[in-house]
């Protein structure tokens, strides 16, 4: 599904906003994106895990990213989707404020995270400065912080939970 | 994605075939060996051998392409009658085909390819020189062959292509076994006797003795009449209704009967006997010739692809009952709704049939558990067996297994008496078990009965009282004394053998069950023995489910938990502490819980308790506990979808289904839900629900 002409040292991100922040996650890894749909909640779960939803057949959690990251706690709006994922075989569906673009990116424009201050520094596998298709040329680009959401585990945060 | 990836596949293809055929080979030569050298089967190693050859070809395998093109040249000449399957060919072949087994293994692994030199020149031989080097099959290659071999050859070739030789040749390839004896008028009624023995003989029959007892003396014979009968020997691989077919024109009065012949007879065709590897080379020729029956074509599939179908099965089963939601009776008419959800629900069962197995491989492992069981107590026991074809889902049998074993051990252990004290109570001196399995409505009831001493009900008591499970002045019923034989860490064995008693025995029994979503039911009758019978879905996929409502969001209730449901009266439901209820019911005081409560649901209304039914389940735990809900909604089947499929097992929960509107059901684990709130108490936080 996703079209991976690119060469190798190139990747191409889906970046989005999380509580006006810019994320981004590669490409390989989604496998869809869905208009917010209310989940089924689940009890016993930390409050990030909102809850269940059908995909396709496939009972699938859906996590709310941003307060999985420590930011506040997405608000709903028209915009808010999920992000399907595919991690090491799981499923999950991660809600996000707005999906902003698909950008190409080579990893030598990818800045190592620096280790100050951020809680699980393994979740944020690095930084870009991607520029805006929209915005004016003169515009310095905006940071997009790059998310390896293999590292968040949904099997892992379910340990926690316990 | 990439082509790399797609070759990838298609050689995890080839090499399922590989198995497949290597199977088919083995089978086919097996049979051979036992006496069914037919072309068919003949042709069915060849074309194993040669499909295998083909595909290695073209994956580039060199070394496995060089072996099974050896294999696949001996394999023609014996096909085009050149070289007879003698006995030794045919072993020589087996090792081939072991070896060609290794060349596929390596082949798969990337390892080197196996030491074939030996068996090569085996083949060689047998090549060069025929039979008699075969004979030898160890010895390698010598080039000497001259042609006193061929003689025998050619009578092999006889042998085989016109099994017309002497009786004790063709009994072996023979088992229908039919006796004609055309009536007196036969010939003058224009039924030509003749006639009918040359069509069996075209399909493999050969006269094996002529009854001439009627005959009468020369004088009075009268050539136009028949009176002789005849007994021809024919073939398994033909069919029986082929041979009726022959029959067709005979005089109506005239005897004819077609047998089976039950034991097969392995001697080969004037060759050496291949009983010189006794009982177990005869048990696999009858095994192995059975598929020349008709039977059933098999494929393999892999577990995954079968459960994926299933999934997407259950996904449309789940869309049609969207559309009967959305339209209109009359519009449901007019698209032909109600076929295609028929169709659909043929399809459903259908594909859950596939993951069907007959409940035999379960118990297939009883008799030999038996017989260490008996060499270890000193008992004797014999097993019987019923049901064995009773179809259960594959994740029903991989998880029957245990509880299986522990039911039988119990038997053994507790239940049947030892050889004197059975006599001294006027049974027969061996013990019997029957184990039997069967279908009940959607349910699979496996019972292990015994005739041994029963259930010791005052011991069971007074162990309990000992363990602590019940209390010294406990009233309970003799089905209550019963079941107490499952309560945890529970063991009647006097002394602690090596076979139970070990504290673990009926309890993991009972705990096995129901995590399969069944239960376990025990009747005894003291002194005359006791039945312990498993009663489990007939799928781990499909769950038979209450489906309750709280708030918006609706739970799936296990029906294997569900006793009763009550709708309370007012003041049936009494507030024990602040916190707590009682339900009085007939009398009897349950504790009620309110589902919110338990699943720790903020937000929802407190209603009125005579307003909300309360369902009775049965806890392992807690004993029967009262669930208080806003609503029932219905009783049906759902298909059980797991959450830690993409994520972990929550306690409380023992799965989620999807309902016909697409929304998820989360299925409620009844024990884990209750002992929580039991032990710790209500610490569950739950988000959003009632946003």
């Amino acid at each position: 599904m996703t079209t991976t002409t690119q060469t190798p040292g190139d990747r191409k991100i889906v970046t989005f906003s999380l509580d006006h922040q810019s994320f981004g996650i590669d490409m390989r890894s989604l496998i869809e994106i869905r208009e917010w749909e209310e989940p089924t909640p689940l009890p016993g779960v930390p409050s990030y895990i909102l809850g269940v939803t059908n995909l396709r057949g496939t009972v699938v959690p859906v996590i709310g990213l941003a307060e999985r990251l420590g930011w506040r706690p997405s608000t709903i709006h028209s915009r808010s989707c999920l992000l399907v994922v595919n991690l090491a075989g799981k499923q999950a569906g991660f809600l996000v404020d707005e999906v902003a673009d698909i950008v190409l990116i080579h990893d030598q424009e990818i800045q190592p995270a620096p280790d100050i201050e951020i809680g699980e520094p393994a979740i944020i596998s690095g930084l870009v400065k991607v520029q805006e298709r929209s915005v004016s040329a003169n515009d310095n680009g905006k940071m997009v912080l790059l998310l390896d959401l293999e590292a968040l585990g949904i099997s892992r945060v379910m340990d926690n939970a316990a | 994605m990439s082509t790399a990836m797609d070759i990838d596949d298609i050689q995890r293809v080839f090499f399922e075939e590989c198995a497949e055929g290597l199977d088919t080979a083995e089978k086919s030569l097996t049979a051979m060996l036992g006496g069914d050298c037919s072309v068919e089967t003949i042709a069915s190693v060849f074309r194993a051998i040669h499909s295998i050859k083909g595909g290695a070809g073209a994956f580039g395998h060199v070394a496995l392409t060089t072996f099974a093109h050896r294999f696949e040249t001996l394999l023609d000449e014996i096909r085009s009658g050149r070289i007879p399957p003698l006995p030794d060919v045919i072993r020589a072949m087996l090792s081939a085909l072991d070896v060609l087994s290794d060349h596929v293994a390596a082949a798969q692994s990337g390892a080197g390819a196996p030491a074939d030199q030996v068996i090569l020149a085996t083949l060689d031989t047998i090549l060069a020189g025929g039979a008699s080097a075969a004979a030898a099959p160890v010895a390698p290659a010598s080039d000497d062959f001259g042609f006193t071999p061929v003689s025998i050859e050619l009578d092999m070739l006889d042998a085989l292509e016109a099994p017309a030789g002497g009786e004790a040749q063709n009994a072996s390839a023979a088992r229908w076994i039919v006796t004609f004896a055309p009536s007196r008028t036969a010939m003058a009624n224009g039924g030509e006797p003749l006639l009918v023995i040359r069509e069996l003989e075209r399909m493999g029959g050969v006269i094996t003795s002529v009854d001439r007892t009627a005959l009468p003396p020369l004088r009075e014979l009268d050539p136009e009449n028949g009176y002789l009968r005849w007994t021809l020997s024919l073939p398994e691989t033909v069919e029986q209704a082929e041979i009726g077919e022959c029959f067709d024109f005979v005089a109506p009065d005239s005897v004819v009967t077609i047998e089976r012949l039950a034991e097969p007879d392995v001697t080969l065709p004037g060759a050496v006997p291949v009983a010189a590897n006794d009982g177990q080379d005869r048990a696999e020729t009858i095994e192995a010739s059975r598929p020349s029956e008709p039977a059933a074509q098999t494929i393999r599939v892999d577990l995954n692809k079968l459960d994926m179908l299933l999934n997407l099965v259950g996904e449309l089963v789940i869309r049609g009952s969207i559309l009967a939601d959305r339209l209109s009776a009359q519009e449901q008419e007019r698209v032909e709704l109600p076929e295609l959800s028929r169709l659909t629900r043929e399809i459903q069962d259908n594909v859950m049939s596939l993951r069907a197995q007959p409940i035999r491989h379960a118990f297939s492992r009883v008799p030999r558990l038996l017989r260490d069981l008996t060499a270890e107590t000193g008992k004797t026991v014999m097993l019987e067996t019923s049901g064995e074809t009773t179809e259960v889902d594959k994740g029903v049998i991989e998880k029957i297994g245990e509880p299986l074993t522990h039911m039988i051990r119990n038997a053994v252990d507790h239940g049947i008496e030892s050889s004197q004290d059975r006599l001294a109570a006027g049974k027969p001196a061996k013990g019997l078990i029957r184990l039997s399995a069967e279908q009940k409505g959607g349910r699979i009831l496996v019972s292990v009965r015994d005739d041994g001493r029963g259930i010791n009900r005052e011991r069971v008591f007074a162990k309990a009282v000992e363990r602590g499970i019940i209390g010294p002045d406990a009233s309970l019923s003799d089905q209550e004394i019963d079941s107490l034989i499952c309560a945890p860490g529970f063991s009647t064995a006097e002394t602690v053998s090596n076979i139970s008693g070990r504290g673990v025995g009926m309890d993991v029994v009972r705990s096995n069950v129901e995590a399969m979503g069944g239960r376990v039911e025990i009747s005894s009758t003291p002194g005359e023995g006791a039945t312990f019978t498993m009663v489990l879905p007939l799928t781990l996929a499909i769950l038979d489910g209450m489906i309750v409502r709280l708030g918006r969001q609706r739970f799936v209730l296990p029906l294997a938990n569900v006793i009763e449901a009550v709708k309370p009266e007012a003041g049936q439901v009494r507030p024990l502490t602040p916190t707590s209820e009682v339900i009085d019911l007939r009398g009897t005081y349950l504790p009620v819980r309110r589902l919110g409560d338990l699943l720790g649901i903020a937000g929802l209304e407190r209603r009125r308790a005579e307003d909300c039914p309360v369902i009775i389940v049965e806890s392992e735990v807690s004993g029967h506990v009262g669930l208080m809900v806003d609503a029932i909604d219905d009783r049906r089947e759902v298909v059980i979808k797991s959450l830690d499929a993409n994520l972990h097992p929550i306690r409380g929960l023992g799965g989620a289904t999807i309902l016909g509107d697409g929304s998820i059901a989360l299925i409620l684990d009844i024990d884990a839900l209750v002992a929580t709130a039991a032990g710790t108490g209500v610490r569950y936080a739950m988000k959003g629900l009632a946003a």
